[in-house]
């Protein structure tokens, strides 16, 4: 059982997601990236594509993103991107 | 004196004004509700991305970018935001009037406004318009914040100005307004030590060169978000006072009818019997 952090998703508009996850995929601009707890402090630009999730109970979430920025440091990690689209 | 019909009259019609601004102040309400949850809503990005910025321009202090370029002011940009319908109290004059001061008082400011009530009264007063931006959509959207920005950072980078400042109204309570005054260009951060100096991909200019115009479009974002819930407010309040304003007038008009028509029955009894008199 992997360690939780904190994740928010935000958009300009509203807050997609906040709370805690123990995996989480983001497309970042140089390739996709896989994040677990205590991830060195990064900060990188987002691609269009799908960012993955995992929650404490192993649930998997997918989500489609588009554009902006993908912070991690101090076991926060935060998306602001310019648009997410939530699978139904 | 107005007859008694002429009465009758304005009463009926002050009850349907009435009904009408209830109304309206009813949908301000909603609105008012709607508007300022947005408002909140796009608060948490505005402040992550102030914050990221500030981490990167403490991170590396070299950092360039157009909207960043500092230079000596000769003209000005002033962004008004309006509404595109009236009937809002205080709420267009109050923001218009410190317009047109500020921009009578230095020569060299341009004006770009939001809202059609906002052209109207700098066309009315020759004063021109370098952009004008209305039929604004029911909710502060993403969409025209992003025009918005483009086209005054567009001036901005072409050295059209050299500074761009934003007013509008801000939603301070449901009963209380401020305009607000502020500097949208350049862009300034302050810089904050970063702590650990995170890892930035591909590079902090590249990174810092996509920040910019997202920081400065939420904020835009923001500002239009915050004077709709202004604006909703404003006309609530307007349209609230203007209801009590209409119950009074009808509570007196009610009263005169009530007296005059008492007047009327009293003249025809006296009158008859003063006719019952005249037969004995």
């Amino acid at each position: 059982m992997a360690t939780p952090f904190q994740l928010s998703i935000l958009t300009p508009e509203r807050t997609v997601f906040e709370g805690d996850v123990e995996y989480l995929e983001v497309p970042g601009s140089q390739g996709y990236l896989g994040v677990l707890a205590h991830h060195a402090a990064l900060v990188t630009t987002l691609a269009d594509g799908v960012l993955t999730v995992r929650y404490a109970d192993g649930r998997e979430e997918r989500m489609s993103v588009s554009g902006g920025f993908f912070e991690v440091g101090g076991n926060k990690a935060t998306v602001l991107a310019d648009s997410v689209a939530t699978g139904g | 004196m107005a007859s008694l019909k002429d009465l009758r009259r304005r009463i009926r019609s002050t009850k349907s004004m009435q009904q009408i601004f209830k109304a309206m102040e009813m949908v301000a309400a909603a609105k008012l509700r709607r508007a300022q949850g947005r408002a909140r809503a796009a608060t948490p990005y505005a402040k992550k991305i102030t914050e990221m910025l500030g981490k990167l321009a403490g991170a590396a202090a070299d950092l360039e970018h157009p909207l960043f370029k500092v230079r000596p002011v000769k003209n000005t940009l002033l962004v008004v935001i309006t509404a595109d319908r009236g009937f809002a109290g205080t709420y267009n004059t109050n923001i218009l009037r410190n317009a047109e001061h500020r921009v009578r008082e230095s020569g060299a400011t341009q004006v770009v406004v939001v809202g059609r009530k906002g052209r109207d009264y700098f066309r009315r007063r020759h004063v021109p318009i370098a952009a004008a931006y209305t039929d604004l959509p029911g909710e502060a959207g993403l969409d025209l914040a992003r025009r918005l920005t483009d086209d005054v950072a567009q001036r901005f980078v072409r050295g059209d100005v050299d500074r761009v400042e934003l007013l509008f109204t801000h939603f301070v309570n449901a009963l209380v307004r401020k305009v607000q005054h502020e500097v949208f260009l350049p862009v300034g951060a302050d810089a904050k030590g970063a702590g650990a100096d995170p890892i930035f991909e591909p590079d902090a200019e590249t990174i810092f060169a996509e920040l910019v115009p997202r920081y400065a479009t939420a904020r835009l974002y923001a500002a239009m978000a915050d004077a709709l819930a202004a604006e909703h407010s404003a006309r609530m309040v307007a349209m609230g006072s203007a209801r009590k304003n209409a119950g009074e007038l009808v509570d007196g008009l009610t009263l005169t009818r009530n007296r005059l028509r008492q007047a009327a029955i009293t003249r025809e009894i006296a009158e008859l019997v003063g006719g019952a008199e005249a037969l004995k």
